[in-house]
């Protein structure tokens, strides 16, 4: 049923009104159906060709030899006659009919006013026409119908030859093989159109899997995947291949749910409290410094609410890649030592000791930036969740072309089952339920990273964690284009 | 597609060479008067026979007998009517006997 | 200080214009490219506040191009809902001074104008800083404070040179941040007041009067008391 309603939409799909081809015939426009056409042309045109070289190997065989023989037979006459004249000619006439033990010769010699002078035919035909050289022609044998083909020849003074040799055998085996590659080419073609409607149906069943699930999916059930037939051929390599990619758009769409709710939800909460704040203020204010308060504390609530798009809009303007232009080489040590002391008076005052482990010389290949963010992100994330007396170490190192870059901390860490989640967006760990922020940073980290073509590890410090971010040391390592951050 | 369309024509073509033929064929065997063939006549028969005798006495030695064998049949299968048969044997009779007498 | 606004949007022309005359300027506003171009062009202005997106044809950037070409060096600050960092660049290499994204404090806005204004002057190169008692002196990199020598690392005589470049203005976290780090993002920990307090510990505790002084809702200002 489902299989008979799929075919129809192979049908009908390609004559929406949107995607009508030019001109062809209305059943042409299915694609199984023409494949099915080619397939019956194609049956049919071999099937034509081997008839005919059939032909021309045993009917055609037989009649270019009867023409040779009595082509070499002309010859012969004509130089006996040349030879010998008259008399000789009629002489040889007799005796070839003489010695014809095949029974198949015919010989005429007329004047000019075609009236027989030798051979074994009557007279001349009347139904031969004069023009013709070589001629069927119908002949009587003991009142017995028979069939001779015969060629005419001039001599010279008016007299005319006509040589010949039954065929009646021949024109026999002729006519059977003809009608039996008649009857052969009916078969064929009844062969042939059986075939174009087991093709077509085969087409359409192939089809007819991936055409339900495609259907069902633009109806919106995404869940629907294309049956593998398991026979492991085009039709499952294709089906496959559809598969992965209604996987890759369901987790496309899953993350876009994901980060829609989330955007809904943390930029919500803020709004709210801002809101709130406003209309307590315009209700219940005492004074015109409770008022200020209140709207000072409400800008606080907008700005975060700033910050959080502003964070997402960069995430976004990493992830699309545009910023890989603004690439070039160079040296990240000073850049680490600089964050180093740019944090570590914050680490110093939570009483944390931050320590740098850098080569001389750390070369890198990118957009600095974005990978100084990156790293001050990890940082933040580190300091911010170290406990008093703990120790935030950054260090770094380069091996074969690859600079890895670890941030470790001895904080609560993530736990492995939530670790791949880290980086989506908007993710915020148990840990960090009570900490500011909006679940963003490691987001940016990974699209650096991404857009860097290198990667960003979490990994257990036990205790707290490890975040490692590998980055290219070389232009080539960094060359090839960047992952979306969805593959993560 | 257009490729399909070119075999397509190509294969009507030959389709309608081969029906040509075979129409052809058909149509050239049986239009008009036949015209009657003077070697399946009895009198032909005695030609034949005579020429036999001609041939055969004309030979030095004396004709083998698969000779006289062939000729004899070939006259009593005049006589009795079957005018094919018996022009047949007495056609290769001719040809033995030339061979025997080395003409050809 | 004339203060040229070439905004198209009412409000935050508006806003922008009232807190500007608030603080003492005096503010022409333009709401399209071409009457802000014609204004730049034909007035003398102090500082110049461009949004990037304007109506009517020319856009902030155009308008900094003619005006750089005519070799024309008042200050620009750009406004711009553009908040991406190709966009920053390609401002500042336009010949832009500053660059500010909206949404943003007025705080902000005036503290960068002031600064621009400041750096606008080109006072020339100075080898010696000074605000009340305290010294700093650029060449030896050495700082006394009522002829006292005070011992900084190399980051906190860099804050502190910002500091009292800007003496007397309002000196914002962000400029700080770009100015003394060069770094052009928000970070989310309150790493600059950190810092702004370890300095206070050196040039401010041990002293009896406070040149470091913490301005609400917006940043800092070095300044004597008696200023």
């Amino acid at each position: 049923m489902t299989e008979a309603r799929a075919a129809d939409l192979v049908v009908r799909s390609p004559a929406s009104p949107l995607a009508r081809p030019p001109a062809h015939p209305r059943f042409l426009r299915s694609a199984a159906l023409r494949f099915a056409a080619i397939y019956a042309l194609l049956f049919g045109l071999s099937a034509l060709a081997l008839a005919l070289f059939l032909w021309w190997e045993t009917a055609g065989l037989l009649d270019r030899e009867t023409d040779q023989a009595i082509s070499a037979d002309v010859q012969s006459l004509a130089e006996r006659w040349q030879e010998g004249g008259l008399p000789a000619l009629i002489v040889t006439i007799q005796n070839r009919l003489a010695e014809n033990v095949d029974d198949n010769a015919i010989y005429l010699l007329v004047d000019p006013a075609l009236e027989r002078i030798a051979g074994n035919l009557a007279f001349w035909p009347t139904s031969l026409p004069l023009n013709r050289t070589w001629a069927e022609l119908p002949i009587e044998r003991a009142g017995i119908r028979s069939l001779a083909r015969v060629r005419r020849y001039n001599l010279p003074g008016g007299l005319h030859l006509l040589v010949g040799r039954d065929v009646q055998v021949r024109a026999e085996l002729r006519d059977l093989l003809t009608g039996a590659l008649f009857w052969a080419l009916l078969v064929v073609l009844v062969l042939g159109l059986a075939g174009a409607i087991v093709i077509r149906g085969l087409f359409r069943r192939a089809l007819a899997n991936v055409s339900t699930t495609a259907a069902a999916i633009s109806a919106g059930d995404l869940s629907q995947r294309v049956r593998i037939t398991g026979r492991g051929d085009e039709f499952d390599r294709l089906s496959e291949t559809i598969n992965e990619m209604l996987e890759r758009i369901s987790r496309l769409m899953d993350g876009v749910r994901q980060v829609s709710n989330a955007i809904a939800h943390d930029l919500r909460t803020p709004i709210t409290r801002a809101r709130t704040r406003l209309e307590d203020a315009a209700l219940h204010a005492q004074s015109e410094a409770d008022l200020h308060a209140a709207i000072e504390r409400a800008i606080a609530d907008l700005d975060g609410v700033v910050a959080v798009f502003q964070a997402l809009l960069r995430i976004a303007e990493i992830e699309a890649g545009a910023r890989r232009s603004a690439f070039a080489s160079f040296d990240a040590a000073p850049l680490l030592s600089d964050l180093v002391d740019l944090y570590g008076a914050v680490a110093e005052e939570k009483g944390i000791s931050l320590r740098l482990q850098s080569p001389e010389r750390l070369a890198l290949f990118g957009d600095r930036e974005l990978i100084q963010q990156a790293i001050a992100n990890l940082l933040d994330n580190a300091l911010k969740f170290s406990p008093p007396g703990g120790v935030v170490r950054l260090a770094a190192e380069s091996a074969s072309g690859m600079t890895a870059i670890t941030v470790a901390d001895r904080g609560p860490g993530i736990p492995p089952a939530v670790r791949v989640r880290a980086t989506e967006r908007f993710f915020r760990g148990e840990a960090a339920r009570h900490t500011p922020g909006a679940g963003l940073g490691l987001a940016l980290v990974q699209a650096v990273a991404q857009l860097h073509a290198g990667s960003l590890t979490l990994a257990d410090n036990a205790p707290g964690l490890r975040a490692v971010l590998r980055l290219p040391g070389t232009a080539e390592l960094a060359a090839r284009p960047a992952a979306t951050a969805m593959d993560a | 597609m257009r490729g399909a369309y070119r075999i397509g024509a190509f294969a009507a073509a030959g389709a309608a060479t081969l029906l040509i033929e075979l129409a052809v064929v058909t149509d050239a065997s049986g239009q008009s008067a036949p015209t009657p063939l003077l070697t399946d006549t009895p009198q032909y028969c005695a030609e034949l026979s005579d020429e036999v005798e001609e041939d055969r006495q004309a030979l030095v030695s004396p004709a083998p007998a698969e000779i006289e064998q062939l000729a004899e049949e070939g006259r009593q299968l005049c006589a009795l009517g079957q005018v094919r048969g018996g022009i047949v044997r007495l056609r290769r009779a001719i040809v033995l006997l030339l061979k025997a007498s080395g003409h050809s | 200080m004339r203060i040229l606004v070439v905004e198209d949007d009412k409000d935050v022309a508006g806003f922008v214009v009232k807190g500007l005359r608030e603080s003492g300027h005096v503010v022409e506003h333009a709401d399209n490219g071409r009457d802000g171009l014609f204004l730049a062009a034909s007035e003398p202005f102090d500082a110049i506040i461009l949004d990037r997106m304007l109506p009517g044809g020319i856009d902030g950037l155009r308008i900094l191009e003619t005006l750089r070409s005519q070799r024309n060096t008042v200050p620009v600050l750009f406004l711009s809902a553009l908040g991406q960092v190709d966009d920053r660049v390609l401002g500042l290499k336009a010949g832009g001074d500053d660059y500010l994204t909206k949404p943003f404090a007025f705080a902000e806005l005036l503290a960068r104008v002031e600064a621009l204004t400041r750096r606008g002057k080109g006072e020339g190169p100075v080898t010696k800083l000074t605000v009340g008692d305290l010294e700093m002196d650029l060449l030896s990199r050495s700082v006394r404070r009522a002829g006292q020598k005070i011992d900084l690392q190399p980051r906190e005589f860099l804050l502190l040179e910002y500091l009292m470049r800007h003496a007397g203005q309002v000196v914002t976290r962000t400029m700080l941040l770009e100015g003394v780090w060069d770094y052009h993002f928000d970070p989310q920990t309150n790493v600059i007041d950190v810092h702004v307090s370890r300095l206070r510990q050196k040039v401010d505790k041990p002293f009896s009067s406070a040149l470091i002084h913490t301005v609400r809702n917006a940043g800092y200002m070095l300044r004597t008391d008696g200023q």
